[in-house]
């Protein structure tokens, strides 16, 4: 009688341990980043990553904002980002609202071959991608960064679709009884009812956004749009990488992404226990 | 009907909107009042403000051109760069380095010069005639030479003089191949287990050792067995753009020598610690003493300084080896877009970042050595300034020299040698069998290219 609860709180405690220990791997690298981030850069390379940085400096953040335009970076980066989920948000609500319910001929086969694209790497498409840019002369434009993202992804149109299919139909033929059209029902039903999931793809724009470099690299050549992605990695050279900048840049670069999660958590985990997806 | 009227309502609007994105961009040029922009691509972060002030100086004579310099890492340099040539909207000028420089001129992506050279008389006999000719072929000319490196050693002070050796008996060490040579027996005195016991005393623990004497690393071969095989008569090609000849015995003889060091004589560190590309970088490794001294290009010199005390490094020369000394020299030009919309602009960047006048500025800021022979004592002098003598680097450029090969299938030999060679620093291939498997992946591409 007595073993069982006390086998049960052992297997408890071993799963927390586990976790717990999950966690720390997970955390390990961000903390080590910051920790680095404040040791003078004599002893930046003669002591370990874990070495705690004593005594603690602020000059490698002085020297990021005095030889490199950090705030420019990060300036740049949350307007494209902002942009980017904006856009998202608007044209992915409309369009998953018209895959999840509005009737039209061939609305199943242009869903699935528009689901199709996910099976697209993004590294096929970056070429092509460039010479249209090219083409259209928007190469190193901040309009080059927004275009290719900013009407949604099929990735964000399969989570919201799958979403707003969950919200029940009856509800919006209460709504049509009394007389309400199809953007009072989306304005007043479906964004309201579908606000975790909505969170939960402006989150993932966002992030995404912020830490894409492959594309912001080949579409960007000067600073005046050079997001931090791009910034942070050209202080890589070949040989000699400006640590004592790159790992305070990285950490101040990782701060907006903590609060956006910090924000938005809430919606977050509620949209993943609600859809089942991640 | 209503529903649908709206809808089709919705659609037009967004289709306006779309329209309107797309055609409020069409305005961004190379050009505008008059002024024409120039992109100058770099990879190197650490030398973008002496470039910068060399292109200050450009513009002000130039008031018609604005240049814009753009930093991309190494890591993704190469890619942006032939993303960029499948657009065809590459930067107007950009570093150029002698392992793409056979691609980029088979593909006539870069500007052969030659031309511009002869009208706008510029002196080519200004330039060291050894780097000149990398960029020659024929009666083409791809760049003109912006600067030059060499390998050379850099030392720990503190952990050369515990072990009682100075930087003069340093650069007169010398190696074979039968007995390791006098190189060998000053690694040893470098070399300390965890028990404080040398490679060459009776107990040592090489599972243990607490500092090697040498950590070699380079993910080609440019900073480590390059410069035995240089030292050992080893020619990586019959001639340039030809055949690989690295199964030859005096490269398979370098190769060996450099295995020996970590798993026969236990004196540096092993390919566990070195190999590319994840291992720490040869500064880091210094300053953190895993290693008593190294085999590195000049372009880290920054960072040595950065990493260690003023007066706890310095540079000395190469040992000599069986067939003398050497070292692997190799130098960057600026490449000219073939399809840059401002050629005439274009070259007058390029002659001016390959004059004397431009040159003297990124070298007085010992950033790199210029490629003009007279303007290297300002190199020296920099670094005299910061308290350190570089002078070794300059010793090695005036020795023998082997230069970077040159050949159409860099691609090939560049993921060949890396994969081969990190098994042999595991001491799990032999360099005869590394060897003929580089030669033969290499070559093999040398026929299909051509």
């Amino acid at each position: 009688m007595t073993t069982k609860p006390i086998g049960r709180q052992m297997s408890g405690t071993a799963i927390y341990l586990l976790l717990g220990l999950g966690g720390l791997v997970s955390i390990a690298p961000y903390l080590m980043t910051l920790n680095a981030a404040f040791k003078p850069q004599s002893t930046l390379l003669s002591t370990q990553a874990w070495t705690p940085a004593v005594p603690a400096t602020w000059s490698n953040f002085t020297q990021l904002w005095q030889q490199y335009d950090m705030s420019g970076f990060i300036v740049h980066t949350a307007l494209v980002a902002v942009a980017i989920t904006v856009g998202q948000l608007v044209f992915t609500t409309l369009a998953a609202y018209a895959f999840a319910r509005l009737e039209f001929p061939g609305r199943e086969p242009l869903f699935w071959l528009f689901i199709a694209m996910m099976m697209v790497p993004q590294i096929v498409t970056l070429i092509p991608l460039f010479l249209i840019m090219s083409h259209l002369n928007l190469v190193d434009t901040y309009r080059a960064l927004i275009l290719p993202y900013v009407f949604g992804t099929p990735y964000g149109i399969f989570l919201v679709r799958q979403y707003f299919q969950t919200i029940p139909a009856d509800l919006e033929a209460a709504a049509r009884i009394d007389g309400a059209g199809t953007w009072t029902i989306l304005r007043r039903i479906m964004i309201p009812l579908g606000r975790p999931i909505l969170a939960t793809l402006a989150t993932i724009t966002f992030v995404n956004t912020w830490n894409s470099l492959l594309w912001p690299l080949m579409a960007t050549s000067s600073e005046r749009d050079e997001v931090v992605t791009v910034g942070i990695s050209a202080l890589q050279g070949q040989f000699a990488s400006q640590l004592h900048i790159l790992l305070p840049a990285a950490a101040v670069a990782l701060l907006p992404l903590i609060v956006i999660f910090l924000l938005f958590q809430r919606h977050i985990v509620r949209s993943i226990a609600l859809t089942g997806l991640k | 009907m209503f529903r649908s009227a709206k809808n089709t309502i919705a659609l037009a609007a967004a289709i306006v909107s779309v329209g309107g994105l797309t055609a409020a961009c069409g305005s961004s040029s190379g050009s505008s009042g008059g002024v024409v922009n120039l992109t100058y691509m770099i990879w190197d972060s650490g030398e973008k403000p002496a470039y910068q002030a060399s292109i200050n100086a450009f513009e002000k004579a130039h008031p018609d051109i604005h240049v814009t310099i753009d930093v991309a890492a190494w890591a993704q340099y190469w890619a942006k760069l032939q993303t960029a040539a499948a657009g065809r909207d590459m930067p107007d000028l950009f570093w150029d380095h002698l392992a793409y420089l056979p691609e980029l001129a088979k593909d006539g992506i870069i500007t052969n010069i030659a031309d511009d050279v002869k009208s706008s008389n510029v002196d080519l006999s200004q330039y060291s005639p050894k780097l000149l000719a990398q960029w020659e072929n024929g009666s083409t000319i791809y760049g003109l030479p912006k600067d030059w490196d060499t390998i050379e050693t850099v030392y720990n002070a503190k952990d050369l003089s515990a072990a009682g050796i100075t930087p003069a008996q340093l650069g007169a060490l010398s190696w074979n191949t039968t007995d390791g040579g006098s190189f060998v027996q000053a690694l040893q005195k470098l070399t300390i287990d965890q028990n404080g016991k040398h490679p060459n005393e009776a107990g040592f623990d090489a599972k243990h050792v607490k500092q090697y004497g040498i950590a070699l690393e380079g993910s080609t071969g440019q900073q480590d067995w390059w410069d035995f095989g240089v030292q050992n008569g080893c020619s990586l090609q019959d001639k340039q753009y030809g055949k690989w000849t690295i199964s030859s015995t005096a490269c398979v003889q370098a190769m060996q020598f450099e295995q020996d060091l970590m798993y026969k004589w236990h004196v540096a560190a092993p390919g566990t610690v070195t190999n590319t590309p994840n291992a720490a970088s040869l500064p880091q490794i210094l300053a953190q003493n895993t290693a008593a001294m190294t085999f590195d290009g000049d372009w880290d010199l920054t960072t040595y300084q950065s990493s260690l005390p003023t007066g706890g490094w310095g540079v000395a020369t190469l040992p000599t080896g069986p067939k003398g000394s050497g070292t692997v020299y190799n130098g960057l030009s600026d490449a000219i877009y073939a399809g840059t919309k401002h050629p005439q602009q274009a070259w007058e960047l390029e002659e001016w970042l390959g004059s004397a006048a431009s040159e003297k500025i990124v070298t007085d800021a010992g950033t790199v050595w210029a490629a003009i022979p007279s303007l290297d004592d300002g190199f020296i002098a920099a670094w005299k300034a910061k308290g350190v003598d570089v002078s070794a680097f300059y010793t090695g450029a005036q020795g023998t020299t082997m230069g970077f090969p040159l050949t159409i299938s860099g691609t090939a030999f560049n993921n060949v040698v890396l994969k081969d060679m990190n098994q042999v620093w595991l001491d799990q291939m032999a360099p005869q069998a590394a060897a003929s498997d580089i030669t033969s992946v290499s070559n093999a591409a040398v026929a299909d290219g051509s």
